[in-house]
Formats: structure tokens, sequence, C-alpha cells
């Protein structure tokens, strides 16, 4: 046993029995264990089957047949009867279009979804969103202390999105967080109470996406947005698009897109300021920001577990898993896997494969947003290290996640910004 | 087995032997072949495998398919009349000695 696996807080019992899907503290030191030692196996508080090495994840990710993604946004503490009557009358009729969803329905709203989210289409935003982000950084003090979460990363990958979308910027702060409220019901670890203020939450999001594509129809739809993209491909017939997909289409991507891309910016900087070396680097050579990118996205993916359900008896890793079972893949394991990346726990913006890493998933459902949120953590720190070339992390440790066992990314990030 | 060359900007190969019925994708991950990535494993969602065929090689890789036609539309370094999504390209005898240009 390694110096870094005996600090891990849960060295007692069955792998199973010690994972903690929620929690980050000895997270990386428990995958590390679990990947020499039972790279797949049960865990009983959720009912699944974890999954932690690269090869293996990616095998699922390409086997559609045999891996059915419609759990894969399912809540996974199931809502109680109050939360349903919530739903119920609150016309809460969000159905699977995209991540949750398998073939052919799947195919048919990917090829109409990717006509717009595409790396041509995003790449004609640049210049907008390297605007964007410069206006909110201009938001900060010349020098002093501030907590980037707070005044950088959590609302601009929001607003960039509504750039795209067609939604007026002053509603991000509103839409972050409802779309933190649905994380949470779906993710996290919300009590009753929380389940219950949670679902007229859901309700009044869904309500917002709704009035934003009915808004859309009758102002007109000649417009060069996701929105109107969607209701032109549509033209009035329910075999191409019906209107509940659009609307889930719509409240999908108002929470997928700007989410990930927040804890995907606060954990880079978050990698980059705690091992200075990384982030001076950077700063003398701007040309590794695209690699430091990939770097954060595999070692502090934001995103971190993901799930699929057997459509029939598999076996993982020579493990028997039968048909109608919950796998839980760990990207983050999968990306810190040393069959795949040398020296995985190291963060090294230099590094030549970071690009292959799992962060995004892999096969039919990949991320679609994934050049997009490229784009927008590379300029993020092209502006931040010319900015601020000498900004520090106020403290390095005793950083606060999130209780959630998909996203992740602290919950403040308080740096010196420095002259 | 055919050998296949992949040519990077600066006009330096990589030169490969790949077994026939693989697609010349995943024989460009297999060989480490930089700025090929093929993330979403061949199913045509992302053209982060594209490569531009160099015809003056004497070897044609014939028209894109329908999907694939689709997603070449999309590539941001910019689509050439001999562009390909590599995953759709699988190695046989007529593909022997082809010269797959690098897309940046």
């Amino acid at each position: 046993m390694t110096a870094d696996l005996q600090t891990c807080p849960f060295s007692t019992g069955s792998l199973g029995a010690r994972f903690r899907p929620y929690e980050q503290e000895g997270m990386f030191a428990f995958f590390k264990e679990a990947r020499a030692q039972q790279p797949v196996f049960y865990n009983q508080e959720l009912d699944c089957w974890v999954v932690t090495k690269k090869a293996d994840i990616q095998a699922i990710f390409r086997d559609p047949d045999r891996f059915s993604a419609s759990n894969s946004q399912s809540p996974v503490n199931a809502y109680s009867a109050d939360v349903h009557e919530i739903l119920v009358d609150g016309e809460f009729t969000r159905e699977p279009t995209q991540a949750n969803t398998d073939r052919p329905k799947h195919t048919r709203i990917r090829n109409i979804a990717g006509q717009f989210l595409n790396q041509k289409r995003f790449a004609r935003y640049e210049d907008q969103i390297r605007e964007l982000t410069r206006q909110q950084i201009a938001t900060l003090p010349p020098t002093g202390t501030v907590d980037l979460v707070e005044a950088l990363t959590y609302e601009l990958p929001a607003k960039v999105l509504f750039l795209l979308v067609g939604v007026p910027q002053e509603e991000s702060y509103r839409v972050k967080r409802w779309s933190d409220n649905t994380f949470n019901m779906i993710w996290g670890k919300p009590t009753e109470d929380d389940t219950i203020a949670g679902a007229r939450g859901l309700v009044e999001y869904y309500d917002f996406c709704k009035s934003v594509v009915n808004d859309r129809l009758e102002s007109g739809v000649e417009g060069d947005d996701y929105v109107s993209h969607l209701l032109r491909a549509r033209n009035g017939d329910d075999a191409i698009l019906t209107m509940n997909e659009i609307y889930s289409l719509v409240h999908g991507v108002l929470a997928a897109g700007h989410e990930t891309t927040s804890n995907g910016s606060a954990n880079l900087l978050w990698a980059l300021l705690s091992d200075r070396e990384q982030w001076d680097k950077l700063v003398a050579d701007r040309s590794l920001i695209a690699n430091a990118v990939e770097e954060g996205l595999r070692y502090m993916t934001p995103f971190i577990t993901w799930r699929r359900m057997t459509l029939t008896d598999v076996e993982i890793g020579g493990v028997a898993i039968p048909a109608g079972a919950t796998i839980l893949m760990s990207l983050v394991s999968a990306n810190h896997d040393e069959d795949s990346f040398e020296g995985p726990l190291a963060f090294d913006v230099e590094r030549k494969n970071a690009r292959q890493h799992l962060a995004f998933g892999n096969g039919i459902h990949f991320c679609m947003g994934a050049p997009l949120a490229r784009m927008e953590m590379k300029i993020l720190l092209e502006e931040l290290t010319q900015r601020y070339p000498n900004m520090r992390l106020v403290e390095k440790d005793n950083i606060e996640w999130p209780l959630n066992m998909g996203f992740r990314g602290p919950v403040k990030l308080l740096v010196e910004l420095g002259e | 087995m055919i050998t296949v060359y992949w040519v990077y900007p600066d006009g330096s190969e990589h030169k490969a032997s790949v077994e026939e019925g693989v697609n010349l994708m995943e024989a460009a991950m297999a060989n480490d072949i930089e700025s090929i990535y093929g993330e979403c494993g061949g199913s045509m969602a992302c053209a982060t495998c594209h490569v531009e065929v160099d015809e003056s090689c004497g070897i044609k890789a014939g028209e894109p398919f329908a999907m694939e036609n689709e997603m070449l539309d999309m590539v941001e370094s910019g689509r050439t009349p001999t562009s390909r999504l590599s995953c759709q390209l699988v190695a046989s005898p007529e593909l022997d000695g082809i010269r797959l240009k690098v897309a940046w």
C-alpha cells in the first residue's frame, strides 16, 4: 500500500462498501486502489456496478446495443409520491431527447441538433465569446481578493450559451439557480423538504423553457439561434420533432450547456493555481493553453460519473453483470487510468496525450457542446493569464466541493489577483 | 496488411502497416497520429478524424457517405474536395499506399 492510499479515509472493508459517490475527499486515492485491486465492483447504496478502467468504459460507451443510456439522467434517489404530484400538476413533461435516449429516437434528434451544435457554427461565435469574457473580467477589481467562481466562472458560460440559444442575458442568474436545482435533484442528496421545493423549481424552469420556445414561434423563426433552428427544422411536423421534444431540448441545453463549463473552468483554474509552475508555464507560453484545457478536463473531470443500463447479461473486466443492472462509469477514474496515462495523478499542461480523456464521453452520445466548452475555457485562460499573470490561490486546500455524484467543481475559489 | 501514410502540415509523414478490415481512424489512434482523436468512436458524430486524401498518390477513396457528407460540412478546419472522415475508410487492398493529409 502506498502512502497516499493510507491517507484514504475509507480504508477498511470492501471497495463497494467504502465507495463514497458524493464526496471529493479521498476520491482519487480510492479509485487508484480500485483500478489496481478490483476495477469493477458492486455498490449497494446505489445498487450499481462501478467501472473504473478506461478501456472498459470506452467499450461500454461504444456499445449502445447492449448498454442503454435511458437511465443516465434519472434521479439517483427516486422521487416521493408528493414530488411526483407536483411535477404532474405542474405539467413537467420533459422527455428524453439526447443523452438519455437510445436509437432510433436519439439518431433522429441528434442529426437535427447537430446541424446547429457543431464546431463550425461555434467558431462563428469566437469574437463574441471573447468580448463577453473580457466584459466579465473587466468587472473584477484591479487587485485584491475575489472568489473566481462567483465573479467569473459561475455566470459567464450561461451568458455564452444564451447568445447561442437566443435568451436575454439578464435571465442568466435565474437560469443558473434553476439548473443548480435540477442537478441537485438528479445527482445530489437532497432532503425531502429540499426535493419538494426543488420540484416546484423544476416546474418553473420547464415553464420558462416552454415560454422561450412559444415566444419565438410567435415572433418569428428566422433568427440565427438554436431555438429558431429547431422550430424551422420541425416546420410543424411532429414526425420530425414534437413541440415537447423542442421544449425538452431547450431545457437540456440551457442546463447542460453551462453548468459543465462552469465546473470545468473552475476546476482548471484550481488545478493550475494549485501548482504555480503550471500557471507560470501558460503565462510564459500561451500556445500551451489548448492542451492545458484538455489536461484540466482529464485531471479534474467536471462530470465524474455517468450511467448506463445493461440490456442483456454482460461481462465487464471478467465480472458477470445481469441484464437490467445499473452501470456507473467513473469518468474521473478512466481519466486517471495508469494504463492510459503516465503518472496520471500529476497535473501536467504539457502532457502529450491529455486529449485522450473521456470527460466528454465517447461514441454516439459524445458531448455535442465539446468544441464550445473547449473554446470557452481556452479564451478564459488566454484573457486571464494576460490580465492577471500574478494571480495566486488564497488557500490551496480546504476547498469546498458540492455533495453531488455527478457534478464536481469548487463551490468557491478565492484568489489574490496580484499586480 | 496495407501501407498507410499520414502526412502532417509541415510535410513530415508517418508510415504504418494496417490490417485489412480496420478503419483508418482506429489505425491512426493506434499509431498516435497527432490531431486524430476519433472521439465519437466512428459513429459520425464528431468529425475529429477528418483527413484529406492526397490523390497525387494515385489512390482515390471515393465519395463520402450521406451522413459523413453532412459532418464534413461542419469541420472547422475547412472541407476540401477529397475530405473524408477516416473512420469511414476501411483498410482494403485498393487503399494500399494511400496518403492521408491530417487536417489541423
